[in-house]
């Protein structure tokens, strides 16, 4: 998986190490004062990620929990995330993160403690309302879960606070670790979905829908709360069929009534990120779509086409069986 | 895509003349004109040119760049493409084992910048480049293109955190690619382990390397083509501008993603009877960019089609309508002028016709 490891001197001595070395033990270990002084200092082409992905162990410095931007998640509560990771294994042709940091090699953050420290700090200074902290904004929450093993430590934070959230978002099937852990109503673990066809073509990766469905019906079995992100929508030819089909399987699989919410939002991208879809995947779809710059800079479907996309979303989603106020437009 | 016919133009570019020698010797370049250290090889379908820089990224760079700037204007009409070939060191505290004569295929080039510290840019190859399948990337490899001509156990160690390879032309190379927007490929054949032993080994392995380089050269040739573009049919028929051609060409590659041939675009745009109407070839080029743009953007022309209608009473009595980009707003922009009074009053009825609410439908995503 990894052509190299390199491991901070300041993490050097934490247990996840040795798992990690001993799990890797034909990949070359090197020590390194600090992960900023080789990450990012060049650009390392993303689709080196296929052939030459590295992974950084080491300490994140500097703001570890951030305030989240507008519409991220459930309106009227304060949303933050909390950086654990930078950079994912999978490979969706959208991802923002192609045009985020400077290379493609996985950094892992195994400061923890700090994190936490951090999140009980935010939690205090909102002591009347629901706080909710969002991990999955640079990394796939759940993917390498079974190599960091930090969710026991994150449920013991969450067990401690019940008045905040915890989301785990992901696209994984991954859930070893969460299964040995009992399940806490504060923590939500929400699956990015889209129709089988949309994951195969854009997807890179990323575990079959069914995978996905199957780990969520084992959660709910097991009392997890689990949600939905129906993101990124991609429109298609024949795009109300396969959305229908879509929403058929979550009926096989899951009991909807239940989900804690189902988000809904359009394929977006900053201009950044576009120019290296463009570069990265020029036989993509996603280049022959009807996409404009739209209000905040970013390239999107023309509003009208945005909103009929997400009315119909939401008229199957309420046909299937979810209630007006389970669903959330994200990002809109 | 459609453009005039291309001939495939291929620079080879040597830092060092022994790099070059067995080329030089066995193909039948002759020196080109006002451009020192530089060939030509001309035949029927293809050119080659061959260039030596000189060492080190300054001379690289530069003349690099001369040389292209003056091929570039001298042959207009070729497509370009650069190939560096050439020794290079390996770092042996790096983790990627080669062997000495080995020739490898250069991914991305980095470069050192003084010291520890690196250059930000990096820039990839073509085909390789682009070509990051773990299966492909059996003698492939990155490569750092150093200040220093001999590197300290120190530079050496940390500048293996980033690449195997060292050289110090083709980063300057690559760059100077990049600059006149050409395609850059580099292939390296290993010479020392960077560890100070270089010259004598080099002067005396010259002649073979040189000749290994060429062997491989010849036979990667096929695949060198492959990154070049194939000429497409060409619409002699339209006045084309040159934004005209990007457009058409951008419209081209996004209806063949979607599946559609050359041919079919025609016949969907109705070319042939577009060609028939009585109109300037200005006109028919216009036309057919817009059918084109309709045929990829269906959704689009059909939201438009449906503004139209909902705002036809206010455009038939002179009313300039106008929509905010992507209709971000339930917004639209009237602009008229008034000449009398009749005048006003018409503008008047066309407003009190104009059905706002089944405007802001449209725009609020009704059934498109």
């Amino acid at each position: 998986m990894f052509s190299r490891i390199f491991v901070e001197k300041s993490v050097g001595h934490l247990p996840q190490i040795s798992v990690i070395k001993e799990r890797f033990s034909n990949t070359p270990v090197t020590e390194i004062d600090a992960i900023e002084d080789i990450f990012g200092r060049v650009k390392k082409p993303y689709l080196q990620k296929r052939s030459n992905l590295q992974l950084f162990l080491g300490k994140k410095k500097g703001t570890l929990v951030k305030e989240a931007p507008d519409a991220y998640g459930l309106a009227g509560e304060p949303h933050y995330y909390f950086i654990h990771a930078y950079n994912c294994i999978y490979e969706c042709e959208y991802c923002y993160l192609q045009g985020y940091f400077q290379s493609p090699d996985i950094v892992l953050f195994l400061n923890h403690d700090e994190i936490a420290i951090e999140i009980e700090s935010v939690i205090k200074r909102h002591p009347d309302q629901t706080v909710w902290f969002h991990a999955g904004e640079f990394s796939d929450s759940l993917a390498l879960s079974h190599l960091t093993g930090e969710l026991p430590f994150y449920f013991e934070l969450f067990k401690r606070n019940p008045q905040a959230k915890l989301e785990l978002r992901t696209k994984s099937a991954n859930i070893k670790e969460l299964k040995k852990l009992s399940a806490l109503e504060n923590v939500i673990t929400s699956f990015s979905l889209s129709p089988q066809n949309r994951i195969k073509a854009t997807d890179l990766k990323t575990p079959s829908l069914k995978h996905r469905l199957s780990a969520m019906r084992e959660l709910q079995n097991l009392g997890h709360p689990v949600a939905i992100h129906l993101d990124p929508i991609i429109h298609e030819d024949n795009f109300l069929e396969t959305y229908k089909g879509l929403f058929d399987e979550l009926n096989e699989y899951l009991d909807l009534t239940s989900l804690a919410y189902v988000s809904m939002g359009v394929v977006r991208f900053t201009s950044k990120v576009f120019h290296q879809v463009k570069k990265n995947y020029p036989h993509s779809e996603l280049l022959a779509a009807e996409f404009h710059s739209s209000f905040d800079g970013k390239v999107r479907y023309p509003r009208p086409f945005r909103l009929w996309l997400l009315g119909k979303i939401k008229q199957l989603a309420l046909q299937s069986g979810l209630r007006e106020e389970q669903i959330y437009l994200c990002m809109e | 895509m459609l453009t005039s016919p291309e001939r495939k133009h291929i620079i080879l570019a040597f830092a060092h003349r022994g790099e070059a020698k067995c080329f030089l010797n066995e193909l039948d370049f002759k020196p080109i004109n006002a451009l020192s250290d530089s060939y030509l090889l001309d035949s029927e379908n293809e050119r080659l040119s061959l260039v030596i820089t000189g060492e080190g990224k300054e001379n690289a760079m530069i003349h690099l760049s001369y040389t292209l700037a003056i091929l570039k204007e001298r042959f207009p009409k070729d497509h370009f493409l650069v190939h560096n070939l050439g020794v290079c060191g390996h770092l042996q505290d790096s983790p990627i084992k080669f062997e000495l004569g080995e020739i490898v295929n250069v991914r991305t080039v980095y470069a050192q910048k003084n010291n520890n510290e690196m250059e930000f840019k990096s820039f990839s190859t073509v085909p390789n480049g682009n070509n990051n399948n773990k299966k492909d990337s059996k003698n492939q490899s990155d490569l750092i293109s150093t200040s220093e001509r001999i590197l300290s156990p120190d530079s050496s160690h940390h500048l293996s955190n980033f690449a195997p390879l060292v050289d110090r032309e083709a980063w300057a190379m690559a760059y100077a690619c990049h600059k006149q927007d050409t395609p850059f490929m580099c292939t390296k054949i290993i010479s020392d382990f960077a560890d100070g032993e270089v010259c004598v080994r080099v002067k005396e392995k010259s002649e073979e390397w040189s000749d290994e380089l060429l062997r491989f050269f010849l036979n990667q040739e096929k695949q060198i083509s492959s990154a070049l573009p194939t000429n497409k049919e060409i619409l002699t028929d339209l006045h084309i501008t040159i934004s005209q051609e990007r457009s058409l060409n951008n419209l081209m590659r996004a209806l063949e993603i979607k599946g559609h041939s050359l041919e079919q675009i025609l016949e969907k745009c109705n070319y042939s009877q577009l060609l028939a109407e009585e109109i300037r070839p200005k006109e028919k080029t216009k036309e057919l960019l817009k059918r084109m743009a309709d045929l990829l953007n269906p959704l689009e022309k059909e939201l438009r089609d449906q503004l139209e209608e909902a705002t036809g009473c206010l455009q038939k009595v002179g009313f300039k309508v106008r929509f905010d980009q992507g209709h971000e707003n339930d917004v639209v922009h009237l602009t008229t002028s008034l000449e009398n009074h009749e005048n006003i009053n018409n503008l008047i009825a066309g407003l009190e016709s104009f059905d706002y609410l089944k405007f802001k439908e449209i725009l609020r995503g009704r059934d498109v």
